[in-house]
């Protein structure tokens, strides 16, 4: 082998990585040649210097700091938020509030119509027509069901903690 | 890993406490710097956990951890200004603090300077470029594989080993060349 491919093939070598029958090769040329078997001594140097040094210990601290976050980022805080808020806090207290008014206009009007008899004419009409039923039923449903869950904030986790 | 992706708390400690000096020290070796190292530690394993449901059991945690190290400190290592070669002062401080943090101090003048010529081998080592550096510190410090290397830097097997290689033999050339290896030789 020539000097300059065993130069190549040193650090592998010297690292005991060669390729099978090359460290042999290798091996026979240094043996001859006192220029490579300084350059594998060098490497082997440089390679034990590496090898050698030091590791760096983590403190208490550290591994304290590590453990928290890294629990953390596993299992995000409980998070509170209401079960059904599409338009945010101030919006379910507008849509409470717009349910109140409705409810309460919907006495007032019940109140003048017993007066004036027309109240009776009206809801004949209304169940008359099946249509008009169905549709006024799930809206006084939707509004009923709406109010009592703007006004009672429930919260929601947004994770759970298991086994912490 | 499993109970970690189940929530359990205690096999997070565990695999934190496992593994955390590792990353420390793979990272201490590439950015020269405690702070930055212990920096980039925490926030690995923030990342390691915080995306814990994405990883497939079977495969290798130790190289996926290490590749999230890996792209960390390119990061802090891209959001440098700029790399410079440290003085003698800031060598012998690098020195004194690797050991310190180790609990030894030098008994000797022979120990003293293997250590500034150790960290004197490691400021070179940073100054290589990132593709030969992080190969060379996870084969030679960290004992992973070629295989093992080239899922962390998702490379060929073929180019993490010659970079590793290519690397070693670029730091002989500038140890060579500055006369270091002779002087240690002189020393033995």
């Amino acid at each position: 082998m020539r000097c300059k491919e065993v130069q190549n093939l040193l650090v592998e070598y010297v690292s005991d990585e060669s390729a099978p029958g090359t460290a042999d090769r290798v091996a026979g040329h240094l043996e001859a040649c006192s220029g490579c078997r300084e350059s594998a001594r060098e490497l082997r140097f440089l390679l034990s210097a590496i090898w050698d040094s030091p590791a760096i210990e983590p403190t208490h601290h550290e591994l304290a700091v590590a453990r928290v976050s890294a629990r953390e980022a596993l299992a995000p805080r409980i998070v509170r938020r209401p079960a059904f808020a599409p338009l945010g806090r101030l919006g379910d207290w507008a849509f409470a509030l717009a349910s109140v008014l409705v409810l309460a206009l919907a006495v007032a009007v019940q109140q003048a119509f017993s007066e004036s008899g027309l109240l009776r004419a009206f809801l004949a009409d209304v169940i008359s027509h099946p249509i008009v039923l169905v549709v006024s039923f799930v809206s006084i449903a939707v509004v009923a069901s709406f109010l009592p869950i703007c006004l009672i904030r429930k919260g929601v986790p947004n994770g759970a903690y298991n086994g912490l | 890993m499993a109970q970690a992706q189940n929530g359990n708390g205690r096999a997070v400690d565990v695999l934190v406490s496992r593994h955390y000096g590792s990353i420390l020290n793979f990272a201490y070796r590439l950015l020269g710097n405690r702070d930055s190292a212990a920096d980039v530690s925490q926030k690995t394993f923030t990342r390691v956990f915080a995306s814990a449901k994405t990883f497939k059991i079977g495969k290798r945690f130790k190289t996926w951890m290490f590749a999230i190290a890996a792209n960390l400190c390119r990061d802090e290592l891209r959001s440098k200004a700029s790399k410079k070669e440290a003085s003698l002062e800031e060598i012998q401080e690098k020195a004194g603090d690797a050991f310190s943090a180790g609990g030894t101090a030098p008994d000797t003048f022979d120990e003293a300077a293997d250590r500034v010529f150790s960290e004197r081998i490691w400021e070179k080592v940073r100054s290589l470029p990132e593709k030969m550096a992080i190969p060379l510190i996870l084969h030679y410090r960290d004992g992973l594989t070629f295989t093992e290397i080239s899922e962390v830097m998702k490379v060929p097997v073929g180019s993490a080993k010659s970079w590793t290689f290519h690397g070693i033999r670029r730091l002989r050339a500038e140890f060579g060349g500055e006369g270091f290896l002779d002087l240690k030789a002189e020393g033995e």
